[in-house]
């Protein structure tokens, strides 16, 4: 496909990993240690989609200092977070760096090829008109598939693609209750519970940012959880 | 067996029971100067005693009289310096002080039934006798007879000169006055016919005799006379028996009449006055020339504490009796003093505590004893100076006892105070769990328990960091653990997508389940901190426990079919603050323990009740009962039942502790008990004060919206 992604990880075996795998995909890649050699590589020439770790090296919140600078040079370029621990999550929502995604490190590679597929899959989709067979519409809510893009009521919800996939997997089949296993696998990570939990409560969060009487996602005591609005 | 306990505060008091020497200390103190005073006192009367000793010394003239007369003692007649007049009415009651000086008249008596006793005195220019005769007939002269029939008489012989001597007869007609007679002394018997006026005597019988009382005026008085008795028998008139002091049946020669010596008297009243003291000047027989001073003294006023007075003997109020001024002085130190010695002599009163001290001293005319001096003093004054320091110690030691007594009190108080809540805070400081909850604070104080304060403080906060560097092991290990294992899935993931043999296949395979455990496991770990993290920011609302507990249930019957559950409920609402997602997440935690140990094909009971207004949700199982020691341990990090078998998930025993979290941050408790039947556990959760049910807006946990 010709496109470059850049990863920029201080651990050099995951790095390596990374990019082996990127490239048998068919991928160029661009590694980086550190933040610095990466910022002067993009101020020179911005890859098509970048994947970054967050503690580089001595730097331990370089990962947020770079996205910030990358973003300032290119507001569309997907940016994708890579962190050792999951207590990050929550702080990387509330920064609203503007990246597309934010990963744990144990992600399994070919998910995270998934991932990256999709995400260029989503800007070659935002490059044409919508096509109307990938929206979906289930009530005041609209997704669209290609464009990995959510809009309440008309008002864009700015999830991340985990995020988008756990709607879109609970609004398939609306009223049906989808458990968090279920959930994990069609968002293609594997966590345990409990961020499944923080997962929805950010979704709920940036729901109700929008319309404070949202309400649509049930929390079903030991089984999961469902989408209540009906058409 | 337990050793008593005995408190800091009983401890100091026992201690401070030494205290108690003080006053005993001080009480012999006191004894000793009493001692000492005592020494004092005597060497100051001694001392005294021999100052007068020493302005009589070789005065002849004034001792030599009484010198001269000791040769011849016979016939002599003490005259007693008498204190004050005798009433001349023939009996003996006012001579009752002095009666111990009565002496026989003529030899001792035994002869016979007839016997006498005379007590001479003077006073004030009057000298007079007292005579005691034991007659068992006494007759009395009947005048006017053709010839006189003469009854029991008494002579007096008194003259300036032995041989020149009046003659009075005192012979009565009746009982009564008598007239006083002069009789020539050649013709004892001729009729009476002069009278002597200025001579009274009283006669007066008496059981055994009669007595007789005289007075004589002293320019009468020579410087001898004789006393002699007659008894005359009634029938034949004729004298049957004589008596005399001069000896010889009247025929002796009157013997000297002894006075006291003024002059002496003036010497001792030169020597000045002491109160309390008395001085005797005595001749060689231990007749008392003179005398001066007198023992009673005014008792001094000293103001004593009312407490201690009646501890104490009151004092000797009353006045020291005067003691009667006797004619002769006898006594060890007298007696001593007279052969050459000078000695002291205590001697008890009839008043307790109050003695007298006489000292003596020889009297010396040449190499002659001519006399002694004797000085009496009570330790009266003593006395009082005793009772003042025996006071004042008390009062002292009172005022000492309580001053110290508080100030060890307080002290004490304030050190048993300090340790007592030094102990609170180190037994809060740690809950049942070993866990460190509270503080202790260090104290700034600059003694040993300030220092054990601090060593506390430290020791706490070194615990608390140890507790919270191992609650966090967990974390940081999974932490650490996660890049290499990244790393790991990462190189399997690569190895996986190559296209490789089937036995490499196989390798990997194994290789990612492996790390698929591995992963598991990291995620349990840090699933408590990750819990930690959601909960600091996690939103309370109101919400129906009893709904979401029911539904929570139904859901479970559903996921694991296999498994009997029943959940019963408090029939109403049970509304509690809290983050429904964490109740979720801590009952899924308890109704998968209880799976894990519950008894195959057994029933799990989820029950809400409320006791005492607080909901408490118990999940019993059937099954094992807990280990005894265990109770208290349970909710801890990584502490495990499990103790054999392989379970298929890796088990960390981090359950209950997520648990307790929950719990914990809703202000609930969790306790894990054995069944009462001791079949089975009962895990149970109080949650705090229950909040009223009611019509408040609550979320339901499946809430049916139409749209």
């Amino acid at each position: 496909m010709g496109r470059q992604v850049a990863i920029v990880e201080d651990e050099d075996a995951i790095r390596e990993n990374y990019a082996d795998a990127f490239r048998r995909q068919g991928y160029t890649v661009a590694t980086f240690a550190d933040r610095r050699s990466a910022l002067g590589r993009f101020r020179e020439r911005l890859p098509d989609l970048a994947i970054l770790d967050i503690g580089l090296g001595q730097e331990a919140e370089g990962g947020f200092d770079l996205c910030r600078e990358l973003r300032a040079l290119s507001p569309g370029l997907p940016i994708i977070f890579l962190t050792a621990r999951d207590s990050d999550l929550d702080t990387i929502s509330g920064l609203r760096l503007g990246a597309d995604d934010y990963l744990t490190k144990d992600i399994s590679l070919p998910h995270l090829l998934a991932r990256v597929a999709a995400l260029f899959r989503r800007v070659d989709a935002l490059r044409v008109p919508a096509q109307a067979d990938q929206v979906l519409e289930r009530g005041a809510l609209t997704l669209d598939v290609d464009r990995l893009t959510c809009a309440w009521r008309g008002d864009v919800a700015d999830l991340t693609v985990t995020e988008f996939w756990i709607i879109h997997a609970l609004v398939r089949f609306p009223g049906h209750v989808k458990s968090r296993e279920q959930l994990m696998e069609e968002a293609s990570v594997v966590v345990d519970d409990s961020t499944i939990t923080s997962h929805i409560k950010r979704i709920r969060r940036k729901f109700q940012a929008l319309d404070p009487d949202f309400d649509c996602i049930d929390t079903v005591y030991a089984m999961g959880y469902r989408w209540t609005c009906a058409d | 067996m337990a050793r008593p306990r005995l408190s800091l505060r009983a401890k100091v008091l026992l201690a401070s029971a030494v205290l108690l020497v003080i006053p005993y200390v001080g009480y012999r103190y006191v004894q000793e100067m009493e001692n000492f005073l005592r020494e004092g006192l005597e060497s100051s009367v001694l001392g005294a005693a021999q100052a007068l000793a020493g302005a009589l010394h070789d005065r002849v003239d004034l001792l030599a009289g009484y010198a001269a007369a000791s040769r011849s003692p016979a016939g002599e007649i003490f005259v007693h310096p008498l204190a004050y007049p005798m009433q001349v009415d023939g009996y003996a009651g006012d001579w009752q002080e002095y009666r111990q000086n009565l002496k026989p008249v003529g030899p001792s008596p035994g002869a016979g039934s007839f016997s006498a006793r005379y007590l001479a005195g003077h006073h004030q220019g009057y000298l007079y006798l007292l005579l005691e005769v034991a007659d068992p007939r006494v007759s009395y002269r009947r005048p006017g007879y053709p010839r006189v029939l003469p009854g029991d008489f008494v002579d007096l012989r008194i003259g300036e000169r032995p041989q020149d001597v009046r003659r009075y007869r005192l012979s009565p007609i009746a009982p009564g006055w008598l007239s006083v007679h002069v009789v020539s002394e050649r013709s004892a018997d001729t009729p009476l016919r002069q009278r002597e006026p200025r001579i009274w005597a009283q006669w007066q019988p008496r059981e055994d005799g009669y007595t007789v009382e005289v007075r004589i005026p002293e320019m009468l008085v020579g410087g001898y006379m004789a006393i002699d008795a007659a008894d005359v028998g009634p029938e034949l008139g004729r004298v049957e028996a004589r008596l005399s002091t001069a000896g010889d049946d009247g025929a002796g020669r009157p013997g000297r009449l002894v006075f006291p010596s003024p002059e002496i008297a003036g010497i001792i009243r030169g020597l000045g006055r002491t109160p309390g003291r008395r001085i005797h000047v005595v001749d060689p027989h231990g007749r008392v020339l003179a005398s001066g001073g007198s023992l009673a003294t005014e008792p001094p006023k000293i103001d004593i504490n009312p407490l201690f007075a009646l501890l104490l003997r009151p004092p000797p109020a009353d006045l020291f009796e005067e003691q009667p001024v006797a004619g002769e002085l006898e006594g060890p130190e007298v007696a001593a003093a007279l052969a050459g010695n000078r000695t002291a002599r205590w001697k008890t009163t009839a008043t307790p505590d109050v003695f007298i001290v006489s000292a003596a001293h020889p009297v010396w005319i040449g190499e002659q004893v001519a006399g002694a001096v004797l000085v009496e003093q009570t330790s009266l004054g003593i006395q009082t100076v005793r009772r003042r320091a025996l006071a004042d110690l008390f009062t002292n030691t009172l005022v000492v006892f309580s001053v110290a007594g508080l100030l060890l009190f307080l002290f004490a108080n304030r050190v048993s105070r300090r340790l007592a809540r030094l102990r609170d805070e180190a037994e809060r400081a740690i809950d049942a769990h070993g866990r460190v909850v509270g503080r202790v604070s260090g104290s700034a104080a600059g003694d040993e328990i300030g220092d054990l304060g601090r060593s506390f403080s430290a020791l706490m906060g070194r615990l608390r960091q140890y507790n919270h560097y191992l609650e966090h092991l967990a974390r940081r290990l999974s932490h650490e653990l996660r890049t290499p294992m990244a790393v790991i899935r990462s190189s399997l993931d690569a190895l996986a997508m190559r296209d490789a043999d089937p036995d490499s296949e196989k390798f990997v395979t194994r290789a990612k389940e492996g790390l698929t455990r591995l992963e598991t496991m990291i995620v349990r770990m840090s699933e408590a901190t990750r819990l930690e993290e959601a909960m600091q920011s996690a939103e309370r609302e109101r919400f129906d426990l009893d709904r979401m507990l029911a539904a929570s249930v139904d859901g479970y019957r559903q996921t694991w079919p296999e498994t009997r559950m029943r959940y019963s409920g408090p029939g109403g609402p049970c509304v509690i603050n809290g983050v429904p997602d964490l109740i979720a997440q801590m009952l899924d935690k308890l109704v998968s323990n209880a799976r894990d140990f519950a008894d195959p094909g057994s029933r799990i009971e989820v029950r809400l009740g409320i006791h005492a207004q607080r909901p408490v949700l118990e999940v019993v199982n059937d099954g094992p009962p807990l280990p005894p020691d265990m109770t208290s341990t349970l909710f801890n990090s990584m502490v495990s039942m499990r103790g054999d078998g392989k379970s298929a998930e890796p088990h960390l025993g981090l359950g209950l502790y997520i648990v307790r979290l929950i719990a914990e941050f809703h202000g609930a408790v969790a306790e894990a008990q054995t069944r009462r039947d001791g079949r089975g556990v009962v895990i149970r959760v109080s949650f705090p004060g229950n909040a009223p049910s009611g019509k408040t807006a609550l979320r339901h946990a499946r809430a049916p919206k139409g749209k």
